[in-house]
């Protein structure tokens, strides 16, 4: 879009079985959204440009390196922020067998293998008998993956040679920034395809919170669950992202996954009443199996937004456990899409929120409106990948107006004594802080709170839940038997009114 | 997906180590094997290039056993010279597998040995180390999810209704060698008892998940879990739980009793060799209802109108449909042919 001709451009976010379409009209180089239609897949629009906002297709990637973990470590950020599927991470410190390497490789079906070498005295012989063991394992069948190698040039050679047969790039070192942008793009190149209409659903999420984080001048996060992908966005003011990925893992059809990621017993641990396991599975399953269905009472809302708990989790997890996790964490501003944005009450996008993303700080809780920020995120990537101009002054403004303010969240930690005072808009308002507690003071917009015994004032931007004042502590930790659990758990969504009431007979 | 006659393929992936498979061209019928391989044990890695003093290159030359055939202790895989010769040995009885591109070579005990029978009447069309890909003739019914290895025999329907469920006590070693339909659903007790008894599969509209757990471990999913080994074979039709067969589906099921079966757990479909002009299809396709809770799947048979969006017990405003007995959402039907 230019900013002296007025434009439309279409953008349809995709669900399972449908796609939300937005428009876009450019009012003097500022982007104004229309109202959102749902269509279904292949209904194309009529307009200028068109862009699908979607998770593209599915690329499973296996690593091989040596045994340098921060290489491996480097080598999986690189992949989770490409929103690659890592089906096998194999190290020269496996006890595996050449042959029951080649059957992991061979079972894992990779598109693509990435095959570093950090330290060549130390580590090429082990990585080229995998790449080896590779190339038995998929040595005419079907189609081959693609081997990218990087690291030790004097490794490179033996690496290519090793791999003969089989496609091989060379990549520049994945521990350098360079070298991860360029298997990040390698990556998402192929899970674009030949579509010129598709926008990385995961891309859109980064765009979306770098825009955030240029509104408010400060970190933003942005969390997206959808069926069938999960991705949690950081950017700061400066525009630089941090961000994980995971295809395949959701509350649609990625359900399963998730449950066997997980575990069952995670997913029903969110669950405010009691549950048996067989049943909760059979659900999974069901919903799993049947794309875009609506969960139409209590208990189908309630396993939507468990599986989207253990999404979130399980995502955060692997951002830990390559050190990622607490950048991640380290926001003022969250704003919620896909599945965790759509649900009826505010308050169960802000339970989620505080129970899943463990957030060490307090933060303002927005959500997207019907994809809206999804869409704005899809002309934003199409923006700075292709058309070229600013897309903080066309889209900024419609980021603003597409993030609905959903509460403030103060986490506290459960040692704090005292009461916490909050001003806003209900005027001067007080509550006790007590050990274990998760209660909301009701407020909107701009509020300033007070913590007992802390110096600074936080300020945030509170929404239709009000400033929620959270004492649980850091992780939340659930009881483990059901008898003290369920309680618990219902506990917390009384508190925030996250129920909706049990249905008459 | 509803009964379909029609040309359609099959393809049976392979574990590694195949040794034996049919060429493309060869006709194959259902039950017929495909494939034959061994299982490996820990490989040896024998110095093939190095030792002999030649370049990578050059060791194909002096190679005296293929890669992939069968040695024994001692047996020369390659050798130079003639006075003073350098040899590469053998050291175990087993398979020459590997040749690296440094020139060594990996031989592995044989551990055991697997065959892949073909889920298809027709012709072979595509061959190689990963897969056979079988093309023929057949009455197809898909299902969402298959478990366990493929199953090949005369189709039994071991139901009266489609309603009903099948009981264990209806499975008895008069089956063996058949496909059994199970109507609504089979129940873990079903399946372990079908596969003790030597039945061939089952076929049902739901199969409950705990049940799957139970039989294939914790670690299956709803997308179903082919094996080569030796487990029970269960097709999905519909849904988890419990989901009786449209009457359509199951009078298919009925008019093509007694006839060849395959399942092919990969593509989750039951195929069956019968003449196509068998009275089997119908002209209507069933639509399917998922539970408000996602509970179980079942037919949706009163049509239903239109009612516009309304709020749901969960507080989820979506499209909905009167069934007359209430309102369900629209995104929950589905017409069965709808991909899922």
């Amino acid at each position: 879009m230019t900013a002296d001709r007025r434009e439309r451009a279409t953008v349809d976010v995709a669900h399972e079985a449908r796609l939300i379409r937005w428009e876009a009209i450019d009012h003097d180089g500022v982007a104004v959204l229309s109202d959102p239609t749902t269509v279904r897949w292949g209904e194309t629009p009529s307009g200028l440009a068109h862009l699908v906002v979607a998770t593209g297709h599915p690329v499973r990637v296996a690593i091989l390196c040596g045994a340098d973990a921060a290489a491996e470590r480097a080598l999986r950020g690189a992949l989770l922020a490409a929103g690659a599927e890592l089906v096998a991470v194999r190290t020269v410190r496996g006890a595996l067998s050449f042959t029951e390497e080649a059957e992991v490789l061979r079972a894992g079906r990779p598109d693509l293998v990435v095959a570093h070498v950090a330290d060549h005295r130390r580590d090429a012989d082990g990585v080229e008998l995998l790449v080896e063991a590779l190339r038995y394992g998929c040595h005419e069948v079907g189609a081959a993956p693609r081997l990218l190698v990087s690291g030790d040039a004097r490794a490179l050679a033996r690496l290519r040679a090793a791999g003969g047969g089989l496609a091989v790039e060379i990549l520049p070192d994945p521990r350098r920034p360079d070298g991860r942008s360029a298997l990040v793009r390698r990556v998402r190149d192929l899970r674009r395809g030949t579509d010129p209409a598709l926008v990385l659903r995961d891309e859109a999420v980064e765009e979306v919170a770098r825009l955030l984080a240029a509104r408010d001048g400060a970190a933003a996060l942005v969390v997206d669950v959808a069926g069938g992908s999960t991705s949690v966005a950081h950017a700061t003011a400066a525009g630089e992202v941090t961000a994980v990925h995971a295809p395949g893992l959701g509350c649609g059809s990625g359900a399963d996954r998730v449950v066997a990621r997980a575990g069952l017993d995670a997913v029903r641990r969110w669950i405010p009443w009691a549950v048996d396991a067989p049943t909760l599975l059979e659900r999974v399953f069901n919903r799993a199996r049947w794309p875009d269905a609506v969960p139409a009472d209590r208990l189908g809302l309630i396993l939507v937004l468990a599986l989207a708990h253990e999404a979130i989790g399980h995502l955060l997890g692997e951002a830990d456990a390559i050190g990622l996790g607490a950048t991640l964490r380290t926001t003022r501003t969250v704003a919620l899409c896909g599945v965790a944005a759509g649900v009826p009450r505010a308050s169960q996008g802000v339970l989620l929120a505080a129970d899943a993303l463990t957030l060490t700080g307090a933060a303002s809780l927005s959500r997207d409106g019907d994809d809206a920020l999804l869409a704005i995120g899809g002309l934003a990537t199409r923006m700075r990948a292709v058309d070229g101009g600013d897309p903080l002054r066309v889209l900024a403004g419609a980021a603003a107006s597409a993030s609905v303010p959903l509460a403030f969240l103060v986490p506290a930690a459960p040692s704090r004594k005292g009461r916490v005072t909050v001003d806003g808009s209900e005027g001067l308002r007080d509550a006790a802080l007590d050990r274990g507690a998760l209660f909301s003071v009701p407020a909107t917009g701009a509020v300033e709170v007070r913590l007992p015994g802390a110096a600074l004032l936080v300020r945030g931007i509170a929404g239709s839940c009000g400033v929620v004042v959270d004492v649980r502590g850091r992780p939340v930790a659930l009881p483990l038997r059901d008898a003290e659990r369920v309680p618990t758990v219902a506990r917390w969504y009384a508190a925030l009114d996250a129920l909706a009431p049990e249905p008459e007979p | 997906m509803t009964w379909r006659y029609g040309h359609t393929s099959v393809t049976h992936a392979f574990p590694l180590g195949v040794a034996t498979r049919a060429a493309v061209g060869d006709l194959v019928r259902a039950g017929d094997m495909v494939a034959a391989g061994t299982t490996l044990g820990s490989p040896r890695r024998v110095s093939g290039a190095r030792a002999l003093g030649l370049t990578p290159p050059d060791l194909d030359r002096v190679m005296r056993v293929a890669v992939g055939a069968e040695v024994s202790r001692g047996t020369v895989l390659a050798r130079t010279g003639r006075r003073l010769a350098r040899a590469a040995i053998a050291p175990v009885d087993g398979r020459v597998l590997h040749r690296t591109a440094s020139g060594d070579l990996f031989v592995a005990p044989v551990t055991g040995r697997w065959s892949i029978r073909s889920a298809m009447d027709g012709t072979v069309v595509r061959s190689d180390d990963g897969a056979v890909t079988v093309e023929g003739d057949a009455w197809a019914l898909g299902g969402i999810a298959g478990y366990g290895p493929d199953a090949i025999g005369d189709l039994y329907v071991g139901v009266d209704a489609p309603l009903d469920e099948l009981a264990p006590s209806r499975i008895d070693v008069r089956l063996r060698d058949r496909i059994v339909v199970g109507g609504t659903r089979v129940a873990a007790e079903a399946i372990t008892r079908a596969h003790a008894c030597g039945v061939s599969g089952l076929v049902a509209g739901g199969v409950p998940a705990g049940g799957l757990r139970v039989v294939y471990g914790d670690d299956v999913g709803a997308r179903g879990q082919s094996a080569a080994d030796d487990r029970p074979t269960v097709l999905c039709l519909l849904g988890f739980g419990s989901a009786p067969l449209p009457l359509p589906v199951h009078l298919g099921l009925v008019a093509l009793s007694g006839s060849r079966a395959a399942i092919h757990t990969a593509s989750a479909r039951l195929l069956v060799f019968a003449p196509a002009d068998l009275p089997v299809g119908d002209a209507d396709t069933p639509e399917l209802l998922l539970a408000s809770d996602f509970g179980g799947v079942r037919p949706f048979e009163s049509g239903g109108s239109f009612a516009g969006v309304i709020r749901f017990p969960s507080e989820i405003d979506a499209d909905a449909i009167d069934t007359g007995d209430g309102f369900v959402p629209a995104a929950n039907v589905l017409p069965i042919d709808a991909p899922r």
